[in-house]
Formats: structure tokens, sequence, C-alpha cells
């Protein structure tokens, strides 16, 4: 009986090297790089992933943390901000602490209107959105955003529909510089 | 007569004081002084009469309940085999949690006591004297059942408080933060029954304290037919 279990030891420390190895030089490295491109994907609004911000879906806007957690999900994320709710007037506020030269202002567009869509989409009653740079501040209200897309866009949050109607669009040159102008108010 | 208490004491020394200890050391030193007053009477000194009563008992482990004489090394070597069997099983286990990040710890602590134990086993291996296998011990059975239904009780209780609080971190957010619980896809899934499954790794525990009784009743001195292999 010793003998077999001997025998048994040797081949279950052969798989355990063999697993081990597999297992750590294989599947977690891949694993690691294919978070490292979810993670830059995250930073792109065409490429952003929907599913990930769908738990933040409220009615209010009064959950500051939820509210924070949703924006450190959103593209410009990488940048350092700070937040400010006055639910008096359903706004919220975003403080980037950059000026846009320094991030690019074509980057700044896309993702102003991106997380703006987001924003008033998975909360109720966020009426406006006040992004402040250093040296510059946009606002961006819920009535133009919805003028611009034509719908209520709690009703964008299918994930077809969101790739088509906000992502894909946002990758045209033209297309964004409308919006922008009809959107972000300087 | 103090030295022959004082004799009895150091031979009785390795066990906890209980009843049963108290009245076999009464019962014990009752004898020898009966002994020691029948030398005397035969006209022995008392200092010689002593003496020679000590010289008659050097050891009680076979007066004491459920003390059985094993052959210990024997004993030691297959029982040893059996944790190193045990621990690579469960080192195993623990090596695809790796994955997910978790269980990083239990991991390597399973893989270290491989490590050891196999060096350990190894070193046992190596040993090949007739006479390194024929020494004799005594065990305690009733205390090895005893330390294996504690085990299994704690490893049974452990579970269920970790079953619990599992639940309730992972399905108790409603309740803590009011946000329903979500499960976003299969790396969410594999978290959460991860998180179930790594204690019951820790079944190692009573497993490998299981052993011990039936170890104690195959290397039995007096019933070694089958333990010359």
């Amino acid at each position: 009986m010793m003998k077999i279990r001997n025998k048994i030891i040797i081949c279950l420390a052969i798989t355990g090297i063999v697993l081990f190895g597999v297992v750590q030089g294989v599947i977690i490295p891949r694993n690691y790089q294919k978070k490292i491109e979810y993670v830059i994907r995250q930073q792109n609004p065409t490429t952003h992933d929907l599913n990930s911000i769908l738990k933040y879906k409220t009615k209010y806007m009064g959950d500051s943390s939820n509210i924070m957690n949703l924006f450190h999900t959103l593209p410009l994320n990488n940048i350092e901000m700070s937040f400010g709710l006055f639910p008096d007037k359903q706004t919220a506020e975003v403080n980037y602490k950059y000026t846009i030269e320094n991030i690019n202002e074509y980057r700044v567009n896309k993702a102003l209107i991106y997380n703006s869509t987001v924003a008033f989409a998975l909360i109720d009653n966020l009426e406006g959105i006040n992004y402040n740079f250093t040296g510059l501040t946009y606002k961006v209200l819920r009535s133009d955003v919805e003028k611009w897309y034509g719908q209520g866009l709690s009703g964008l949050l299918k994930k077809d529909e969101w790739k088509s109607k906000v992502q894909d669009k946002l990758e045209d040159n033209q297309y964004l510089n409308n919006c922008t102008k009809a959107v972000l108010i300087k | 007569m103090n030295s022959l208490k004082n004799h009895v004491d150091s031979i009785f020394s390795k066990y906890k004081e209980n009843e049963q200890i108290k009245e076999l050391k009464y019962e014990v030193l009752s004898n020898l002084e009966a002994k020691v007053d029948d030398l005397t009477r035969s006209g022995m000194e008392l200092s010689q009469a002593i003496n020679k009563t000590k010289e008659s008992i050097s050891s009680i482990d076979y007066l004491i309940d459920g003390n059985r004489q094993v052959y210990v090394n024997k004993y030691k070597r297959e029982y040893i085999q059996i944790l190193l069997l045990y621990s690579i099983i469960a080192w195993i286990l623990t090596i695809p949690v790796r994955i997910i990040g978790r269980g990083l710890m239990l991991d390597l602590v399973f893989f270290i006591c491989s490590i050891i134990i196999g060096i350990w086993y190894y070193i046992l291996t190596t040993k090949k004297e007739p006479e390194y296998f024929q020494s004799k011990s005594f065990i305690n059975i009733q205390y090895a059942y005893k330390l294996k239904k504690m085990a299994w009780i704690i490893w049974i209780l452990y579970m269920l408080v970790s079953t619990l609080y599992t639940t309730a971190l992972s399905f108790g957010s409603n309740i803590w933060f009011s946000r329903s619980l979500s499960i976003m896809g299969p790396y969410q899934f594999s978290e959460i029954v991860i998180s179930y499954l790594l204690p019951f790794t820790l079944i190692i525990i009573p497993l490998i304290l299981n052993v011990a009784p039936k170890l104690i009743l195959k290397y039995e001195v007096g019933e070694d037919d089958e333990n010359k292999e």
C-alpha cells in the first residue's frame, strides 16, 4: 500500500508542478495582459464597456459615492478629480486637476460628451454637469443632450443601441464637432 | 518513603493529572510501599529495599487506559506519507484559484508544507536499519479519537460560520449598501463560488487526524502480521 501511495505522490507532485507552471507562466500573464487592454479600452469612449457601468443606475443624484464610482470607471478617470453635488439645482460638478491643453482638446470633448451621456442615462434626476478644468469650465445640460439624441437617454442603455447611437458616432470628427457645439457650453 | 512518592511522580510526569491518573498513582504508590515493607521485613536494609522497588517499575504506560504500544517509527513513516499525500492534493486544488488572485496565501502554505513534509518523508525512507523500525512506544488511542472528534466539530463550526459570513458579504449588499447583487459574468460567479469553497480545503486538518487511530491499530505491537512491509 505504501509503495502504491509513493507512486501516487510522485504523479501528483508532477501534476502539481505542471499545473503551477501553466497557471503561473501562461494563464496569469495572459489574463494580466487582457486586464491592461481592458483598462486601456475603458479610456476610449468608443470602446468603453457599457456593462461595467449599468450597476450605477439610480433614480436620484444625491448618492455621492455612486456618482464618484461611476466617474472613476469612465474615460478621463486617469486624471485626478474631485466632486461636488448640488441637489437643489440637480447638478453635479467634476473638477479635473489639469488644463485641457495638457490632456488634448479632442480627447476631452469626446470624453465629456460620452461621460455626460452616460451620467444622464444612468442617473434619472441629474439635470446638469459642470466640468471644471484649470482655466476653463464646461457646462452640459440634460435637455441639450436629449435634444441631440432626439430621445430619452435611458432608452439608449441597450448594448446595440448604445454602440450604434452613442459610441460609433463619436468616431466621426464632423459629428463630434457638431455635437461639441450643441452640447458643451463653455 | 518520600523518595518513593517522588519516583511515582516522575514516572507519571508526562500525564496530565486527572481522576484516572490520581487513582493509578495512589494504587502504584501503595503497591510499592507494600513491596518495600515486604523486603524490609525479610531483612533487607530500607534504602536498599527502596532502590530495588524503584528499579522494579520504570514505566506505567501500559497501565493507562487507551495506551497502545506501537512500532512508532513505522507508524510515523506512514503517517508522514499520508500527510504528504493530503498536502500535495490540497496544494493542487488551490493552484487554479490563483487565476483569480484569491487564496494565494493558502496555496503558498500548502506548497511550503508539501516541500517540508516531502523532505521529512524522504529522510524517513532513507532509514533502512531493522532496529529503527523495531523501536516501540506508547500512543494513546483514546486521545487520538478525542482529537479526531474535536477536529471535525471545529471544522464543521468553522464551515458554518464561514458560509454564513460569505453569504452575508456576497448577498447582503442590499441590506448593507442598498445595492442589489449583480453577477456580471463567469469571473464574478467564480469569485463567489471560490469564496465558499476556499475554507473547505481546511478539511485537510480533520482528515489528517482521522488517520491516527487507524495507524495506531495497524502498527500495534503484537498485531504485526502486516507490519513487516
